[in-house]
């Protein structure tokens, strides 16, 4: 649990008579993210530890990678339902913090092969056993993506660009900076969040699925990979 | 920089009726933080060791004890000035707003909010500032970091400052009222800055570059001093230490 530094009020409750109230162990909390902390058992939640994420030396290397983000264009976010209790529970709180737009943390677009040849080649090249989505996502200056435990797919992401100063990842208690462009990182073994600070925009490549052996295999060996 | 804005932003000729009525030097540049950026001496390589000297904030100094602990107590209910020092004739914010409405950051509120410190709802912190011994101009404010709240990678110009601008030597001091929380950074040049407790203080050189994000669950509150250093200032600084609030 992370909630210590406590500043907000607390929520009102509807009466559990009432026609809309609903009842669900998440609605103990006052985001769903803190009911998540939760569920997700293998990480410590001990803020003063020193987190020593898993890196992989795997780098990606081809001068065409942002000749694909040229083909950059914003998907309307399709994850809403009328029924998502964690978007209602989520956006309450968010409310409340003040943040008063959906598309804070970013936009994506999902890698063709038409549109982003070599993403398509990176993605294929890691040979997911079953892939759910590669994506490219883009963030604006001021975007963040809050402190999140992470799935239980595995998620990797590539940096698309050179670092710039301002931008930040952290995975648990460690902060990534200064990556090169086609550097992997594997963001679902901690706990993530991010924040755009830059006068820059950030471009990641995200893939995420089931990984076959072969995929493990490649990222444990590392290396540059010259994608042509 | 290297990558470049996936644009440029056009200068209206002089003779616009839009058009600022004085050419300012930073109209020359697409933000005017590019342009703020040629009046440090730091090195902008951003490939430096995040270890570099030249990359130092000061960090030593501390202060503890109980009233430190329910600093909140005081903080809270806390009240929003002004959030931007922005003037209606203020060629700055015309060298700013041009590039966010290009990049879409149309929360002018990012930064987050300030409260003015004053003796009467803020006694502690007032007893911290009032410990620096100041030689003069002492402008205090506690600052409100909401989630999502973003100060974006800049060179300080103390520009709400009398004597900001680099007109006099001013050293800036902040003071963290609360502990870290997961989500939270702080960035001085290439060095990132988390795992804080709150009483921690921290001061830097003007020159170096920083920025902050708070995409923590939580609020953060800290604390910001900037004056003109006495002698005695700079001393308590250099000799850093743990300081017992309780006991001043």
């Amino acid at each position: 649990m992370t909630s210590s530094n406590k500043s907000i009020p607390e929520f009102d409750v509807l009466p559990d008579d009432h026609q809309n109230a609903l009842s669900h162990a998440c609605l103990e909390f006052d985001n769903h993210w803190d009911y998540k902390d939760t569920l997700y058992k293998d990480y410590h939640y001990d803020k003063w530890a020193k987190d020593n994420p898993e890196q992989t030396s795997l780098r990606f290397i081809n001068e065409e990678i942002s000749s694909d983000l040229r083909n950059f264009v914003r998907e309307p976010d399709t994850s809403g339902y009328i029924n998502d209790l964690e978007l209602a529970q989520n956006t309450l709180w968010l409310t409340n913090m003040e943040v008063r737009k959906f598309n804070f943390s970013g936009y994506k677009q999902n890698v063709s092969k038409d549109k982003h040849p070599t993403l398509n080649k990176i993605t294929e090249w890691l040979e997911f056993e079953h892939l759910d989505s590669a994506i490219v996502i883009q963030q604006m200056p001021t975007q963040w993506e809050i402190w999140q435990t992470p799935s239980d797919k595995l998620c990797l992401q590539i940096h698309l660009e050179d670092w710039e100063f301002g931008q930040t990842k952290m995975l648990g208690t460690k902060m990534l900076t200064q990556w090169r462009s086609g550097e992997v990182f594997i963001k679902s073994q901690l706990p993530f969040c991010s924040g755009n600070s830059s006068r820059h925009i950030t471009y990641t490549l995200e893939i995420t699925g089931r990984p076959s052996d072969s995929t493990l295999n490649k990222l444990n060996a590392g290396g540059n990979v010259y994608v042509k | 920089m290297s990558n470049k804005y996936p644009f440029t932003i056009e200068k209206l000729p002089l003779e616009d009726p839009r058009a600022c009525p004085v050419d300012l030097p930073h109209f020359d540049y697409d933000f005017y933080y590019d342009y703020q950026d040629t009046h440090s001496s730091w090195e902008f390589d951003k490939w430096k060791d995040p270890k570099d000297k030249s990359n130092d904030l000061y960090s030593g100094l501390s202060f503890r004890g109980e009233c430190i602990d329910n600093i909140l107590n005081e903080v809270l209910p806390f009240q929003r000035q002004k959030g931007k020092s922005a003037f209606l004739n203020d060629g700055r914010w015309a060298g700013i707003v041009g590039w966010y409405k290009l990049m879409e950051v149309d929360n002018m509120n990012h930064g987050g909010f300030k409260d003015v410190v004053t003796q009467n709802r803020h006694p502690t912190l007032q007893k911290v500032i009032d410990w620096f011994e100041f030689e003069s101009d002492i402008e205090s404010a506690i600052m409100e970091k909401m989630p999502g709240n973003v100060e974006l990678w800049h060179v300080d110009s103390h520009c709400g400052h009398k004597h900001g601008h680099r007109k006099k030597e001013l050293t800036r001091i902040l003071i963290h009222l609360q502990d870290w929380e997961f989500g939270q950074m702080m960035m001085w040049g290439t060095r990132p800055l988390i795992q804080w407790r709150a009483g921690d203080a921290i001061t830097y050189d003007v020159d170096i570059p920083h920025c902050s994000f708070n995409s923590s669950r939580h609020i953060r509150y800290t604390l910001r001093i900037t004056g003109v250093p006495s002698n005695a200032t700079k001393e308590k600084l250099a000799k850093g230490g743990n300081i017992n609030m309780d006991n001043l």
